[in-house]
C-alpha cells in the first residue's frame, strides 16, 4: 500500500478518521462512538479506517489529530484545532468556500476564511447547550421524534411558532406548554430549529456572512435547521455528503501537506 | 468622595501596629496610604473560596472581581485588612462598598473614593485633587497624621516604582529577553500587595535578568482586566506565546510608557503641591474604560503597543460581566481589524484553571496568524 | 441650521402633525376589563403626545441640533439652546413594550456586544446599526449629553455612540454620594462642569446662551416635576385611582419632554382626571386589598400580564422608586441659583447615593403609601439598581415587617424571562399577603 496521510478527529462523543492517498483521494474512513479513554478511541478510529482502506499502520506517513482529544492522537501526530481543520476540510470539498458553519454534538462554530483559505475569524459557542447538538437531542426527546426524525418533522410545519428562551431548560418548558396548548410536533420542531438558527446566525454575523458557505457537523443533516439558517441569512449552504467527517478530512489534508513538506 | 464608617480610630500605623488596607480596583493614590504607614493590598483576583457567600448577597450578573473580592472581605476576617477602600470604578464596586457598609454592618472603616470619570480637564483635576486631600484627611483621622516628609517620600517611591515598571515593559516589548510570562507578571503584580520598597527590589531583580529569547515565541498584545484564569500565563508559555505588551486594567493600563511620558513627567513634577502631582499622575495614566477614556484614545494606545512590541496580534480577554470593558471591545476589535491587525476576542472568568475551550481558541488564533 | 429642513420641521410640528393627531384621537376605546376600573382617559392624549414626539423626530435632523440624552441628565440646559432631544432609554422602553427587545439586542450582539450587557444600551446600539425599531429611525444625533448619576453604563454606551457617529459627547460627571459629607464637593464639581458646558453648547448649537430662556425652562421643569409628584401622590389614597403600571406608562413625558409646555399641560390634565376619581372614589382596581411598593425599572414587555396578576389577587402597586425618581429632587430647582440648584437636583438623586439612603427612602415610601408588600424586580441589565436588593429586602423586612418577593427579569430582554416562573412566584407571594 502506498504511503497515506491520516486525520483523526477525537470529539467527546464520537471519533472520526479519514485516510488520504498521496494524490489526495480518500482511501478510507471511520466513525465510532467515543469511550472515556480518548487515546483508545483515537486508536480504534484509526485502525478501523486503515482496515476500510485495506492498509496497515506501517503505511501511515503523517497523522494530524484534531478535536477535543487532539492531544491523544497515536503515532505522535501533530495537534491542530478543529477550527483550522474544519476550514481546511470544507475547502477540500468546496474550493472557494469563505464561510463554514459547524454544528457538532457539544459545540457550534462559525468560521470565516480569507480568499486564500486561511482562517480569518471564528466564533464559537461551547459553553451553552442551546445552539449545539445537545439542544436538538433534548428537543428530539421531548417531542419524541428521535434525532433523525426532528428535521423531517420540522419540514412539515404549517405554522410559525415562537420559542423565545435562549436557555435549554427554559426552552424545554416552553415546548411542554406548547404541546399542552395543542401545537403540532412539526410546528414545534420548526420553532426549535428557528430558535437555534437565530443563535447560529448570531455567530455568523460576528465573523461576517459570505458565500460560498458550507454547513458541517451532525447539524447539517437536519434539513429544516439548514433551511431556517439559509432564510435567516439570505445565504445558500453547501452540504457535504458526510458532514461529520469535515474535521477529520481537513486534518488529513494537513497531514498530507506535512508529508509533502518533509519529502522536500 | 470619602466617607468612613463609624469605625473607631485605629491608632498610628507603624511596625508595632501594622495596618493594611484592602483596596478594590482600579486606580487609587496608594502613596497617600504609604505616607501613613499603611500597606495597600489590591483585591483583583484572590483565589475563590469554596464556602463563599456571594450568592446570598450578590445577583448573578456580577463579575468575578466583585464576587471573589466580596468573599475575601466578608468570609476571611482574621488576619484581614484593617481598612477597606472602595474606589468608584464601576456600578458593581459602588454598590459592593455600600452593601457592606450600609446593609451588612461592616465594622471596619470603609473609605469611598471617587476619581473623575469621562473627563480629565482642569475642573476634573481640581475635583480629583480635592478627593485625594480628603482621603488624606480621612486617614489622618483614622491613624493619625503622616509624619513630616512622609508624603514626599511616598511620592518618590511611587515615582521610582513606576519607572522600574516602565523599564520592565520597555525591555519586554523590545524582545530578546527570556523571562516567562508567569515570572514577568509575578513580579509586576507583586506591586499589588508589597510595601513599595520590597516591590521595587523584586522589579530590580527581574530587570537584572540576562537577555536571551526562548525560540519560536509569538509576541502578542493582551488586553483585559487581569490575566485570567490563574494558570493562563503558564499555558501561554507552553503554547509559545510571549505576552509582549499588555493593556490589562491591573497592569499595563496603569503604566505610562513611551516618549510622551518623558515630557509628561516633567510637566507633572512642575505641578507643585503633592496632591496635585498625584492627581495629574493618575490622570496621565494610559486610557482605561473605567475612567471613561474615549474609544479613539484606547485604540491609539493599543495600536502603539502592537507597534512598539512588534506583536502579531491582539487578544482581548473579556471578563464576564465587566461592563466597562465589554462596551469598548467591539469598537476596539473593529478598529484594529480595519488596520489589518489580527484580533481575537474571548470571554474569560476568574478561576484556577484555563478551560479547554479557551486553549483551543488561542491555538486556533495562532494557527490563523500569517 | 439650513432653511429647508427648518421649514419642513416647522410645518410638521405646527401643521401636519396636529392635524394627524386630531384625527387619530377618534380611536376605538379599549375593551372594558372587569378586573380594573375605567381606563384613564388621559392615556389617549399621552399616546398622541409621544407618537407626535417620535413622528417629529426625524424632521429635526438638520433643523435643530439633535441631542441624544440620558434620562437623568439636566436637559434644561439643552432646552435653553433649542436642541431637539431624543431619549434612547425611553425609546428602549417603547421597544421593550412592543416586544422588540431581543431582536434589537441581537443586532448589537451580532456586532460583538456581549449578551450580558444592559439591554437598553444594546437596543440603542442595535437600532443605530440596523435602523429597526417600532418608531422609525431616530434622527442621527449631532451631540450626546450624558450624566452618570443613574449608572456608569450610560457613559460606556454613549462613548460607543460618540465613536460610531464621530460626534461630541458632553459628559456631566456626577460623583457618587456615599454619605452626606460628599454632597458639598460633588455639587461644587457639578456646578463647575455645568457652567463650563455653556460655551461649548454655544459653539455646537451656534447660538448664544440666553439666561431668560434658561430660567423659563427651569421654571417649567420644576412645575412639571412637581405636578408629576402630585400625580404619584394620588396613589396614597384608598382606593388608589391609578396603579404603578399606569405610572410607568405616564412617566414618559416627564422623562423625555420635561421643560416643554406640552409636558406641564399633560400632567395638569392627568392630575385633574385623577383628582376627580379620588373625589368620586373610583378605584383603579375595584377589589383593592393589598398595596405594593415596586422597586427597580418596569418589566416593559410584561406590564399587562403582571398588572392583571396583581389585580386578580386584589393587589395594587401604589408606589415605585423608579417613578418617584423624577419627582424626588425637583423641589431643589431654584431660579435664584440656576446652575447650583441644577447640580443639586441631578446630583443628589437616590440612584447616585448609598444603599442606606435608598433603604430609608423605600421605608418612607412604604409608610406614606401604606404598602404591605414589596416586589423587587431584579433587572439583569441594571447593576446599580439590582446589586444589594437581597439585603435591602431583608432590612425592610426587619424594620417594617414588609413582606417581599424578588422577580428575576429584565426591562426589555424576555429571552431570559420565564413568565411561568414569575407568575408562580408572584401568585405565591400574594397568597402570603392574604394569609
Amino acid at each position: 500500500m502506498a504511503i497515506i496521510a491520516a486525520g483523526v478527529d477525537v470529539g467527546s462523543l464520537t471519533a472520526k478518521a479519514v485516510l488520504l492517498t498521496r494524490e489526495g483521494r480518500v482511501a478510507g474512513e471511520s466513525l465510532i462512538d467515543c469511550t472515556p479513554d480518548l487515546k483508545v478511541s483515537a486508536r480504534e478510529a484509526l485502525s478501523l479506517a486503515l482496515k476500510s482502506a485495506g492498509a496497515v499502520e506501517q503505511d501511515l506517513g503523517a497523522v494530524v489529530g484534531t478535536g477535543y482529544g487532539r492531544g491523544s492522537v497515536p503515532r505522535g501526530g501533530r495537534a491542530v484545532t478543529e477550527i483550522t481543520c474544519h476550514a481546511r476540510g470544507a475547502r477540500a470539498l468546496f474550493p472557494a468556500v469563505l464561510l463554514v458553519v459547524d454544528v457538532g454534538g457539544q459545540d457550534s462554530k462559525a468560521i470565516r476564511l480569507g480568499p486564500a483559505g486561511r482562517v480569518a475569524d471564528f466564533a464559537m459557542n461551547d459553553k451553552c447547550a442551546a445552539g449545539t447538538g445537545r439542544f436538538l437531542n433534548a428537543m428530539a426527546q421531548t417531542l419524541r421524534t428521535g434525532i433523525e426524525g426532528l428535521g423531517p418533522a420540522g419540514l412539515q410545519s404549517q405554522a410559525a411558532l415562537d420559542l423565545s428562551s435562549t436557555c435549554t431548560v427554559f426552552a424545554e418548558s416552553e415546548v411542554l406548554s406548547l404541546i399542552a396548548q395543542g401545537a403540532t410536533v412539526p410546528d414545534i420542531a420548526h420553532a426549535v430549529h428557528t430558535a437555534m438558527a437565530k443563535r447560529l446566525a448570531g455567530l455568523v454575523r460576528l465573523v461576517g456572512a459570505a458565500e460560498p458557505a458550507v454547513f458541517t457537523g451532525g447539524g447539517a443533516l437536519n434539513g429544516d435547521l439548514v433551511g431556517c439558517l439559509q432564510s435567516m441569512l439570505g445565504l445558500r449552504f453547501l452540504i457535504p455528503e458526510r458532514p461529520q467527517m469535515a474535521g477529520a478530512l481537513g486534518a488529513a489534508h494537513l497531514a498530507l501537506e506535512d508529508m509533502r513538506r518533509t519529502a522536500g | 468622595m470619602i466617607s468612613a464608617s463609624q469605625g473607631t480610630r485605629l491608632g498610628p500605623a507603624g511596625p508595632a501596629r501594622p495596618t493594611v488596607a484592602a483596596v478594590c480596583p482600579a486606580r487609587t493614590p496608594a502613596e497617600i496610604f504609604w505616607a501613613h504607614g499603611i500597606r495597600t493590598i489590591e483585591l483583583w483576583d484572590p483565589p475563590g473560596l469554596e464556602a463563599g457567600q456571594a450568592a446570598a448577597h450578590l445577583p448573578p450578573m456580577t463579575c468575578g472581581v466583585i464576587r471573589q473580592g466580596f468573599d475575601r472581605l466578608v468570609v476571611e476576617r482574621s488576619p484581614g485588612p484593617d481598612l477597606l477602600l472602595f474606589p468608584h470604578t464601576c456600578d458593581s464596586l459602588q454598590n459592593l462598598g455600600s452593601l457592606m457598609r450600609d446593609l451588612m454592618g461592616e465594622p471596619r472603616p470603609c473609605l469611598f473614593f471617587c476619581p473623575p470619570t469621562g473627563r480629565s480637564d482642569g475642573t476634573a483635576e481640581a475635583f480629583f485633587e480635592a478627593q485625594i486631600r480628603a482621603l488624606d484627611a480621612e486617614l489622618d483621622r483614622l491613624v493619625g497624621p503622616a509624619r513630616p516628609g512622609a508624603l514626599e517620600r511616598a511620592l518618590n517611591w511611587g515615582w521610582r516604582r513606576a519607572r522600574l515598571l516602565r523599564a520592565l515593559y520597555d525591555r519586554r516589548a523590545a524582545g530578546g529577553w527570556e523571562v516567562s510570562n508567569g515570572r514577568f507578571y509575578e513580579a509586576v503584580r507583586s506591586c499589588e500587595r508589597l510595601w513599595p520598597e520590597a516591590a521595587m527590589a523584586r522589579l530590580e531583580a527581574l530587570l537584572a535578568e540576562p537577555a536571551g529569547e526562548a525560540p519560536g515565541h509569538t509576541p502578542l498584545v493582551f488586553s483585559g482586566v487581569v490575566p485570567a484564569p490563574a494558570d493562563l500565563l503558564d499555558r501561554l508559555d507552553a503554547l509559545g506565546v510571549r505576552v509582549a505588551e499588555d493593556d490589562f486594567m491591573a497592569c499595563g493600563r496603569r503604566i505610562p510608557r513611551g516618549e510622551a511620558q518623558d515630557r509628561g513627567e516633567k510637566q507633572i513634577e512642575e505641578g507643585g503641591n503633592p496632591y496635585r502631582i498625584l492627581a495629574r499622575r493618575l490622570l496621565a495614566a494610559p486610557p482605561c474604560s473605567t475612567v471613561g477614556s474615549p474609544i479613539g484614545e484606547r485604540l491609539a494606545f493599543i495600536e502603539s503597543l502592537v507597534a512598539r512590541s512588534k506583536s502579531k496580534g491582539v487578544v482581548f480577554l473579556s471578563l464576564k460581566f465587566c461592563e466597562p470593558d465589554l462596551f469598548d471591545v467591539p469598537s476596539l476589535a473593529a478598529g484594529l481589524k480595519a488596520r489589518c491587525i489580527p484580533v481575537m476576542s474571548v470571554d474569560v472568568e476568574l478561576g484556577p484553571a484555563t478551560p479547554a475551550g479557551l486553549v483551543t481558541r488561542i491555538e486556533a488564533f495562532l494557527e490563523s496568524l500569517p | 441650521m439650513s432653511l429647508l429642513p427648518d421649514l419642513k420641521f416647522r410645518a410638521m410640528k405646527d401643521v401636519v402633525l396636529p392635524v394627524l393627531m386630531a384625527r387619530s384621537g377618534r380611536r376605538r376605546p379599549p375593551k372594558a376589563d372587569p378586573l380594573f376600573g375605567p381606563p384613564l382617559k388621559s392615556a389617549v392624549e399621552l399616546r398622541r403626545i409621544m407618537t407626535r414626539h417620535y413622528a417629529l423626530a426625524p424632521y429635526a435632523a438638520g433643523a435643530r441640533p439633535v441631542a441624544w440624552v440620558t434620562s437623568g441628565a439636566p436637559v434644561e440646559l439643552l432646552r435653553a439652546f433649542g436642541c431637539y432631544t431624543v431619549y434612547p432609554e425611553n425609546h428602549g422602553a417603547v421597544c421593550g413594550a412592543r416586544r422588540m427587545g431581543p431582536e434589537l439586542c441581537a443586532e448589537a450582539e451580532a456586532a460583538g456586544y456581549s449578551q450580558d450587557l444592559c439591554s437598553y444600551a444594546k437596543i440603542d446600539l442595535g437600532h443605530a446599526l440596523s435602523g429597526k425599531g417600532p418608531a422609525g429611525r431616530l434622527p442621527r444625533p449631532d451631540l450626546l449629553f450624558c450624566t452618570n448619576n443613574i449608572c456608569q453604563t450610560v457613559l460606556y454606551w454613549y462613548k460607543a455612540l460618540a465613536h460610531r457617529y464621530g460626534i461630541p459627547l458632553l459628559m456631566l460627571d456626577a460623583p457618587y454620594i456615599s454619605g452626606a459629607r460628599d454632597e458639598g464637593a460633588a455639587v461644587s464639581y457639578l456646578t463647575d462642569q455645568l457652567r463650563g458646558m455653556v460655551p461649548e453648547l454655544e459653539r455646537l448649537c451656534r447660538k448664544a446662551f440666553r439666561e431668560e430662556r434658561f430660567l423659563e425652562v427651569l421654571a417649567a421643569s420644576r412645575r412639571a416635576s412637581g405636578l408629576w409628584g402630585e400625580v404619584l401622590a394620588t396613589m396614597k389614597r384608598r382606593p388608589a385611582p391609578m396603579t404603578v403600571f399606569d405610572a410607568f406608562v405616564h412617566l414618559a413625558p416627564v422623562v423625555s419632554l420635561r421643560g416643554l409646555p406640552v409636558c406641564e399641560r399633560y400632567y395638569e390634565g392627568l392630575l385633574t382626571e385623577l383628582s376627580a376619581r379620588v373625589e368620586a372614589g373610583v378605584a383603579a382596581v375595584p377589589g383593592e386589598r393589598h398595596r405594593i411598593l415596586w422597586d427597580n425599572i418596569a418589566i416593559w414587555f410584561a406590564l399587562k400580564p403582571l398588572s392583571r396578576l396583581f389585580a386578580e389577587h386584589g393587589c395594587v402597586g401604589v408606589a415605585a422608586t423608579y417613578t418617584s425618581a423624577w419627582a424626588e429632587t425637583a423641589h431643589l430647582l431654584d431660579l435664584k441659583d440656576p446652575f447650583g440648584s441644577l447640580a443639586r437636583t441631578y446630583g443628589l438623586i437616590f440612584l447616585n447615593r448609598d444603599l442606606g439612603y435608598r433603604t430609608r427612602l423605600m421605608a418612607s415610601l412604604a409608610r406614606e403609601y401604606e404598602a404591605d408588600g414589596l416586589v423587587l424586580h431584579s433587572a439583569r441589565s441594571c447593576k446599580p439598581y439590582s446589586i444589594g436588593q437581597y439585603d435591602l429586602r431583608r432590612k425592610l423586612g426587619e424594620s417594617l415587617g414588609l413582606r417581599s418577593v424578588v422577580l428575576e427579569a429584565d426591562m426589555t430582554d424576555f429571552r431570559i424571562y420565564s413568565e411561568e416562573q414569575a407568575k408562580t412566584r408572584l401568585a405565591a407571594f400574594f397568597e402570603t399577603l392574604e394569609a
